[in-house]
């Protein structure tokens, strides 16, 4: 390969990393009047939120090599493979669980989305009629494929058999949990203020009939307003309940035995471990040999006395002098490590930014 | 046992056997151990890339590029126009594809491009992290040597600050190393930064100690009370 070639991918390389860096550079510097004056304000979220998107790419990465790794021993039968086995099943596992307990709070989202419309489409009958009628400035938000949006009355009669139809699959999703299983009090209870949001809003629901056709008069806009709150009342109530039956699916059983079961505990458990070693490691710390060690030993041992109750029992003022030693001490010399460390920090940004760091990453591998 | 009762005291009793395991270790490194130490890793990194994929890749980028978040009202109507600028996600999601190219041994380089944009996006929001966090941080530091609280000299503020201030000035000391420290002020104050960099290591050793007995004390408590009843159910002596 020609040295030229070589040339061009690193250039390459340099002019990417500046590129990745300047838009939040830019975006830090420019003055917030100009950033507003520019619509970049708005489009901030966005724009970062791609700049995620190309580090989330790199998941699969991470993926593949844990499978073709640990793969690899499993197929070979290499040394501890039986372990690599453990590793692909917790690692599979997870994912299985994770994906079928998403699919079925997809699906729970979109029956609870199904009943929250209800309230959001009389709301925003309201809102659409008030601008076309000028009573409102604004831009009608509601988009209508066929061009123009339907009339008010065309609109409510919609609402009002879109309502009922889902009343009725509440009702009947009602009757279904009461008959196939036991209920706790707590259930109870809800699938009760659930049926009341239910009636609720059918007696609300026959009161827009008589709405005329044209346009809404006060008198309807308050029956529709009352008509939305019950509305999100019983969605509010339907939410509960579904999610009530969701945290007892198998799929979620499942994933809440992998997560606490196994990997909090276990988390929990490393940790405490450590706990056993650094308790060792202390052991050869702080034997004072000099004047700086007993120092260190001096500061930890107020800090743990100051932290339990057989310091106060020891000394009364432990926990104050611990609380000063924090404050004061501690503090003042962590944070000469963090102003020395942030400014190392502000370096390495520039040079890494700017190309100067690693040149051994925009050179070609010999 | 019914569905309510028999999870709980499924993950219960797989918890402890795991803490079990791992606290084996203790004895010496064994197959017990091992095998959990393995599946914590299969089961840590999976969740990672799931909970991405559930909690952003899939509700703040692909739904809104497939128009999955407009609502489409009984009337037919939809909630608001579709967007097709979200479509231009897919310009990141192409470049950052460009990773797996790490795979090939001819076209490696253009890997090489992509992580040099996540890095160079990286050092730049790092530079705005230091103005952001460290500066406010080191006007922070200075504080009045002499407090006045409600026209009354305040002695144990003052004293504090001084110190405080005092105390950072010697440690800043310590690690500066850009121009000559022989025989000047500054060369003779840096070794008192050392013994105050050891107190400050001293008391992060024991607030770290304590951190974890504290985690140490939870595990064995769950051991003794909630594993040992969780045993005790299912040998039938509970």
């Amino acid at each position: 390969m020609s040295a030229g070639r070589v040339d061009v991918r690193a250039r390459l390389t340099r002019i990417a990393t500046f590129l990745g860096g300047i838009y939040f550079f830019f975006y830090f510097v420019c003055p917030e009047s100009m950033i507003e004056q520019w619509g970049i304000q708005e489009a901030n979220e966005p724009i970062s939120n791609g700049f995620i998107v190309v580090g989330t790419m790199a998941i699969g990465l991470g993926i593949i090599n844990i499978i073709s790794a640990h793969g690899s021993k499993v197929i070979f039968k290499r040394r501890g493979w039986q372990y690599s086995v453990a590793l692909l099943v917790g690692f599979l596992a997870i994912i299985t669980t994770t994906t079928a307990q998403w699919i079925e709070s997809v699906k729970v989202s979109k029956r609870v989305h199904g009943v929250q419309v209800i309230g959001d489409f009389a709301q925003r009958i309201i809102e659409d009629d008030q601008i076309v009628s000028g009573r409102k400035e604004g831009i009608v938000k509601s988009v209508s494929p066929a061009g123009a949006l339907p009339q008010v009355g065309a609109r409510i009669s919609a609402l009002v058999s879109y309502s009922n139809l889902q009343l009725r699959k509440i009702n009947s999703e009602v009757n279904e949990s009461r008959a196939m299983s036991r209920l706790s009090q707590a259930e109870s209870e809800l699938l009760i203020e659930l049926e009341q949001a239910s009636r609720d809003l059918e007696a609300s629901a026959i009161i827009l009939t008589q709405i005329p056709r044209d346009s809404l008069r006060s008198e309807d806009e308050a029956a529709l307003q009352a008509f939305s709150q019950k509305a999100a009342r019983l969605a509010s109530a339907f939410s509960l309940v579904m999610r009530k039956n969701a945290s007892t699916s198998l799929s979620q059983r499942v994933y809440d035995l992998l997560y606490n079961g196994v990997f909090n505990q276990l988390g929990s458990a490393m940790f405490a471990l450590l706990g056993v070693y650094i308790a060792a490691a202390a052991y050869r710390a702080f034997r004072i040999r000099s004047v700086e060690s007993a120092l260190m030993m001096i500061a930890a041992l107020i800090v743990m006395l100051g932290q339990i109750s057989f310091g106060k029992h020891l000394y009364s003022e432990m926990p104050a002098i611990c609380q000063w030693l924090l404050e004061v001490p501690n503090s003042a010399a962590f944070r000469a490590i963090r102003l020395g460390a942030g400014v190392a920090g502000l370096m390495l940004a520039i040079r890494m930014w700017l190309s100067i760091e690693s040149t051994s990453f925009t050179t070609r591998n010999k | 046992m019914d569905s309510a009762s028999f999870w709980p005291l499924l993950s219960t009793l797989v918890g402890g056997l795991a803490t079990l395991a791992i606290f084996s270790f203790l004895i010496r490194e064994n197959g017990f151990y091992r095998f959990f130490e393995h599946v914590f890793i299969g089961v840590a990194a999976g969740i990672g890339p799931m909970l991405t994929l559930r909690d952003f890749l899939w509700p703040q980028i692909i739904d809104p590029m497939r128009g999955a978040t407009i609502t489409t009202y009984p009337d037919g109507t939809l909630s608001g126009p579709y967007q097709p600028l979200y479509l231009l996600y897919l310009v990141p999601m192409i470049f950052g594809a460009l990773y797996y190219a790490l795979y090939s041994p001819r076209y490696a380089w253009i890997a090489k491009v992509v992580i040099g944009f996540t890095l160079g996006a990286s050092g730049a929001l790092a530079i705005r992290g230091f103005f952001a966090e460290v500066i406010p941080q080191l006007a922070g530091s200075f504080k009045p040597l002499v407090v006045i609280s409600s026209g009354v000299f305040s002695w144990s503020e003052s004293i504090n600050n001084t110190l405080f201030v005092a105390i950072l000035l010697l440690v800043l000391n310590y690690f500066f190393f850009t121009f000559g420290r022989e025989g000047s002020l500054q060369g003779k104050s840096a070794p008192l930064g050392r013994p105050l960099l050891m107190v400050c290591f001293g008391a992060f050793f024991g607030s770290t100690v304590m951190a974890r007995l504290a985690l140490l004390v939870e595990r064995v408590q769950f051991l003794l009370q909630d594993w040992w009843v969780a045993v005790q159910t299912i040998v039938g002596l509970g």
